[in-house]
């Protein structure tokens, strides 16, 4: 009997600490960050090649922030509390990429694509024969 | 010209009619498709899943369709579909007409079914009886006869892409590899149906024939002495003209995955099913599974 008390107690005391954790999340306020990434079109020969090229990206923030900028899930670097930062970065891709300013929670303060661009853009003709013509 | 052809090309009209009533155009090709492939790309991809095509041969075993492959590459001209190798030679934006080399599928029929019958070129076949010359009513397994050969087909096609989702295909073909000596042809008709509330389906309908010569259904189908055979079931054949209907729906699931049903029914001459060879007076091609694009 006491023991079930027990766990009653405890499951009301999680509840409310995850709620309490929740709501302070939910009030957390992300600061404006200002981000531009150059430049933001990658030109390949044919599309679907490997794009390589040096990018620089700028960050401004109202005060100083800790953030870290994402080339898609990977993170390139980290800075902690500054509030103006420009660096230049060696990236390669094969397709479009999303560039984002995060928080270490994983919150984005900002972010940015940088598109691939092909000189002979993909051609396409009809297919002569009925796909799986087998039957 | 038998009144039953002349039927068939009657029902043939009436589809191209009905097939052509439609208010959507045809689209261009901007994108990956089944109708439109990437210039310059080599693409691989298997279907996995269950199906069968039946044999129609007396003792002939059916092909069971469990994991298929299937490869395509299209250059500016050349172009390859799993058992197909060609080269266009004219091109319009309606019309393109190609040189191209292909298996036959006749033999096919005639080999011990182990895991070979995975790449099997397009259907059509037949054989009629000489007048007066009536076969005797035994059928004559395929294994008993004398081996046939496998054929390469070479020869030109048409596609001719009309509005609405709507083309033809045909195809002139002689055996390039003096195997039957003689040619054969096929009209097809497809029929590309999409709706907006289903964006990744597309259903397809085709309807044609497959005509051969008398040279290629005599080598395959014909009974003579080198058959060792009784006399009495020896047999000569004609040329013939099978009609055949065709539905197809794929769905895309992912980037890699689609889910596929195919059926396909070839009907076969009368003049053919009278052939102690044959047991069967059609065959039905149908696969439902999967397929994963590498």
């Amino acid at each position: 009997m006491r023991f079930k008390f027990f766990i009653g107690h405890s499951l009301l005391a999680s509840l409310l600490m995850i709620s309490l954790t929740a709501t302070g999340k939910d009030n957390l306020v992300v600061p404006k960050v200002d981000l531009s990434i150059k430049p933001l079109t990658c030109i390949v020969k044919q599309q679907g090649e490997q794009c390589q090229m040096i990018i620089t990206a700028k960050w401004q923030a109202i005060h100083a922030i800790d953030a870290c900028l994402y080339q898609g899930e990977k993170s390139l670097s980290c800075w902690q509390q500054q509030q103006n930062v420009v660096q230049k970065f060696n990236v390669s891709m094969h397709q479009d990429m999303q560039f984002s300013l995060k928080n270490s929670q994983g919150i984005v303060y900002a972010h940015k694509n940088i598109n691939i661009n092909s000189i002979s853009p993909k051609k396409y003709r009809r297919r002569l024969r009925a796909e799986w013509s087998l039957f | 010209m038998h009144l039953k052809y002349v039927v068939f090309l009657q029902k043939l009209f009436l589809l191209i009619i009905l097939f052509t009533y439609s208010q959507q155009s045809f689209a261009d090709c901007t994108n990956e498709s089944s109708e439109c492939s990437a210039i310059g790309q080599w693409h691989l991809s298997v279907a996995l899943g269950a199906g069968v095509i039946t044999n129609p041969l007396e003792g002939g075993e059916n092909i069971p369709l469990v994991v298929v492959p299937y490869i395509h590459y299209y250059g500016e001209q050349f172009f390859i579909e799993n058992n197909v190798i060609g080269y266009s030679f004219y091109q319009t934006e309606n019309v393109i007409l190609s040189a191209i080399g292909q298996l036959n599928r006749e033999k096919s029929f005639f080999i011990d079914r182990k895991v070979s019958q995975l790449f099997i070129p397009n259907m059509s076949e037949s054989t009629i009886a000489r007048p007066g010359f009536t076969p005797q009513d035994e059928p004559i397994n395929k294994n008993q006869i004398n081996k046939r050969k496998w054929a390469v087909d070479g020869g030109i096609q048409l596609n001719w892409f009309l509005a609405n989702n709507f083309d033809i295909e045909a195809q002139v073909l002689h055996d390039i590899n003096n195997v039957y000596q003689g040619l054969n042809a096929h009209l097809g008709l497809h029929k590309l149906l999409t709706f907006k509330r289903l964006a990744h389906t597309r259903f397809k309908l085709s309807a044609g024939a497959k005509w051969q010569s008398k040279a290629l259904t005599d080598y395959y189908y014909g009974l003579d002495e080198s058959d060792n055979v009784d006399p009495k079931s020896f047999y000569q054949a004609n040329s013939a003209l099978n009609p055949y209907v065709s539905f197809n729906i794929q769905h895309k699931i992912n980037h890699s995955w689609q889910a596929k049903l195919t059926v396909k029914k070839e009907f076969l001459d009368s003049n053919l099913t009278d052939s102690p060879l044959f047991d069967e007076n059609n065959i039905t091609s149908a696969f439902i599974g999967v397929v994963y694009a590498f």
